[in-house]
């Protein structure tokens, strides 16, 4: 019992219209089919306006002109009946029940579009094409074998005629609502597709029955009248749905494709293009007369739709790439704005520890030198001490002394190398060899050829990526020989670094980053900085090769530096 | 001890007070006669040309006329004086020079003055070796 009061109300609105179905078929008695199909109709109305109370949707009344149409054609449903079970007699053709059957579609068509309006992107010529395109395509098929057969029958009369004809027309307003409701993507799948069935089943109806009436070959407890049935049901069942609230939101709000040029759009094109010719072919093939101005008019319709849209699709296309060269620009823009940034950052960077290391030059250091000369007077005169505990310590304060201030000098040295504000990036880069062969004792190679000194902040970017190569080898790579190349080409600087280590997988460099190991992202930004280009080439087992391409802004000197290391 | 085995020393810095310092602790030594001293490297070429020192204590970096170019000079003209390189760095670039020089000895800035002591009597020593 529990799990039958878990079952949602739009499922059982689903289960009460095939029970109704099944009774209509199985009880074939004009008072039961009569009966059911008034049923039918009656508990939609009812299902809607609950749904309507119940749900409290966004825009009540959308729902309103759509519980109104059911409404109209459950009156229409209740005359037939009465005509047909009370008052005992055949019911005519027109009837007064046609009159609110057909006040139904408006009633529909108004509600529907309402839903199709809210769906679709402001200022949408484009999206009105497409939907232009299908209902034509479709409207030219009900023209010629529904249509016109109705208007030119000659067994009927000419009101008969007329309201036969009306029947699949009207459907073509709401089958235009539904295509624009269907391309939108309502964020109410389900409610679209129970509404879409409904209208579907309802034009199949409404076709079947105006080319019976045609024929006058019409009668109650056909099986056209399960789908008007259905359609109840169907329609009633997507009012008590809870995302009814809100069908008339599209989910493509944010990413508009009504001027995309999208597989599906291109063959709906070249369909609607087809169908005016396949028309024909079929008429030609049931024995239909073929007339041939009609085809040429329907296809004309349908070609100038087509080349409408592609000409919209066109305009939008220049508009998107008009953009696209905009927003490149930005992003170029930014780009260079970038480089500029971290470029004034890098020779920020090389400025604060040129000051530390002066500061510490003339702050600890020399007042430490100075402290290890009045240590070295002591020590000088240590040999007059008796204790030889006394003359072990001053020695002892002497070393230590001496060891604190090499490890300042040498963090002066790290932060800024004397030699590179000095002699240059050669000279810099061969201390930085001897030390790394020192520490490491592993040969290091180092080739120079350069025409001029290179811009101060260039030296410091290319010193500090050959630095932070030569910590990572040293810590990593296991390798067996390590080569440096700097070369001027022209205005281009190559600054090349390679070992025959261990290497790594290329796309290994952002777990490297994400594990918070930034040293070969930073050298790319520092490269990078100075409008350069960076790669890295590195496989494991195969060793890993850093180049990085700058462009040369000189130091304003024209001494060819030639340097080569030598190989221990 | 005679005055023949006491050295005359030379140090040349641009700073005073390690001039000072130096030549103070220096002087305590009883191996150690006379010090002078020069503010760069044009300075220690006319010291040593009026006063030939037996050991030169140098600096690198100074105005006018650096430590090496200096001590290149004094070599080519005066080979009978010992050098005794006195720098704050040591790179691989200085090292290279000074062994193109053929300067007897490096001290570091900072080491314990007893080092340099002993680095200044064995260059004479060494020198004096070299030179027969």
């Amino acid at each position: 019992m529990r799990s039958l009061v878990k079952i949602p109300a739009w499922i059982w609105a689903l289960v009460v219209t095939a029970l109704l179905g099944v009774t209509y078929i199985a009880f074939p008695m004009v008072e039961v089919q009569d009966s059911v199909t008034v049923i039918a109709g009656g508990l939609a109305v009812i299902a809607m306006l609950v749904g309507i109370f119940w749900h409290r949707p966004n825009r009540p009344g959308i729902w309103l002109l759509l519980c109104a149409s059911v409404a109209a054609a459950f009156l229409g449903d209740v005359i037939w009946g009465f005509k047909e079970i009370v008052l005992n007699d055949e019911v005519p053709f027109p009837s007064v029940a046609d009159a609110f059957y057909l006040a139904a579609y408006p009633l529909s068509a108004a509600g529907l579009w309402a839903i199709a309006r809210s769906l679709l992107p402001r200022r949408s010529i484009g999206a009105l094409i497409d939907i232009a395109i299908v209902t034509c395509g479709v409207a030219i098929i009900s023209w010629e074998f529904l249509i016109e057969p109705a208007l030119s029958s000659g067994t009927i009369s000419a009101s008969a005629r007329f309201i036969a004809a009306a029947y699949p027309a009207m459907g073509l307003f709401l089958f235009a609502a539904l295509v624009a409701i269907i391309f939108r993507k309502s964020t109410s799948p389900t409610v679209v597709i129970l509404l879409g069935l409904g209208i579907l089943v309802e034009s199949v109806s409404d076709s079947v029955f105006a080319f019976a009436v045609s024929e006058s070959t019409y009668a109650t407890g056909t099986i056209t009248d399960v789908g008007w049935l259905t359609m109840f049901g169907l329609w009633g069942s997507a009012a008590l749905h809870p995302t009814m609230r809100h069908v008339e939101i599209s989910k493509l709000a944010d990413r508009p494709t009504h001027n995309m040029m999208l597989l599906p759009r291109l063959v709906l094109m070249l369909t609607a293009c087809l169908v005016a010719p396949t028309a024909m072919v079929f008429q030609d093939w049931l024995g239909i007369e073929v007339k041939a101005w009609e085809a040429i008019i329907e296809s004309v319709i349908l070609w100038v739709l087509v080349f409408g849209r592609i000409g919209v699709l066109a305009q939008a296309l220049q508009r998107s790439e008009r953009k696209i060269a905009s927003k490149h620009e930005n992003l170029s823009e930014s780009y260079r704005e970038r480089n500029k940034l971290l470029r004034e950052m890098v020779q920020t960077i090389e400025r604060e520890r040129l000051h530390i290391a002066s500061e510490l030059h003339d702050g600890p250091v020399q007042r430490l030198t100075g402290l290890g000369y009045l240590i070295g007077r002591l020590e000088m005169n240590a040999a007059k001490f008796q204790d030889p505990a006394d003359r072990n310590l001053v020695s002892q304060v002497s070393d230590d002394l001496c060891i604190e201030i090499h490890r300042l000098r040498k963090l002066m040295q790290e932060l800024r190398p004397p030699a590179l504000s000095e002699s240059g990036l050669a000279s810099a880069l061969g201390n930085l060899r001897h030390s790394f062969e020192h520490e490491n004792a592993i040969p290091c190679s180092l080739t120079v050829r350069l025409h001029e000194r290179l811009d101060s902040s260039a030296e410091a970017i290319m010193y500090r990526v050959v630095q932070e190569a030569l910590v990572n080898i040293g810590k990593h790579a296991h390798a067996n020989n390590v080569k440096i190349a700097l070369t001027q080409f022209g205005r281009e600087v190559c600054l090349e670094v390679s070992d025959d280590g261990v290497g790594f997988e290329p796309l290994q460099q952002s777990v490297f980053i994400h594990c918070g190991h930034f040293g070969l992202a930073i050298m790319r930004e520092r490269v990078e900085a100075l409008g350069g280009d960076w790669s890295v080439t590195s496989a494991p087992g195969k060793g890993t090769t850093l180049i990085a391409m700058v462009p040369v802004l000189t130091h304003n000197t024209s001494t060819v530096l030639e340097f080569t290391g030598v190989q221990s | 001890m005679t005055l023949a085995d006491q050295l005359e020393l030379l140090i040349v810095d641009d700073v005073p007070s390690i001039v000072e310092n130096i030549s103070m602790l220096l002087s305590l030594h009883p191996q150690i006669r006379a010090i002078r001293s020069a503010s760069d490297g044009i300075h220690a070429i006319e010291a040593v040309e009026r006063n030939q020192p037996d050991v030169i204590v140098m600096d690198i970096r100074m105005p006018r006329l650096d430590g090496i170019t200096a001590a290149r000079e004094i070599r080519k003209r005066f080979p009978e004086v010992a050098i005794v390189i006195h720098s704050a760095y040591e790179d691989a670039a200085l090292m290279d020079q000074i062994d193109d020089i053929g300067v007897e000895r490096f001290f570091l800035k900072g080491s314990p003055v007893r080092d340099l002591i002993a680095h200044v009597l064995g260059a004479h020593k060494e020198h004096m070796h070299l030179q027969g």
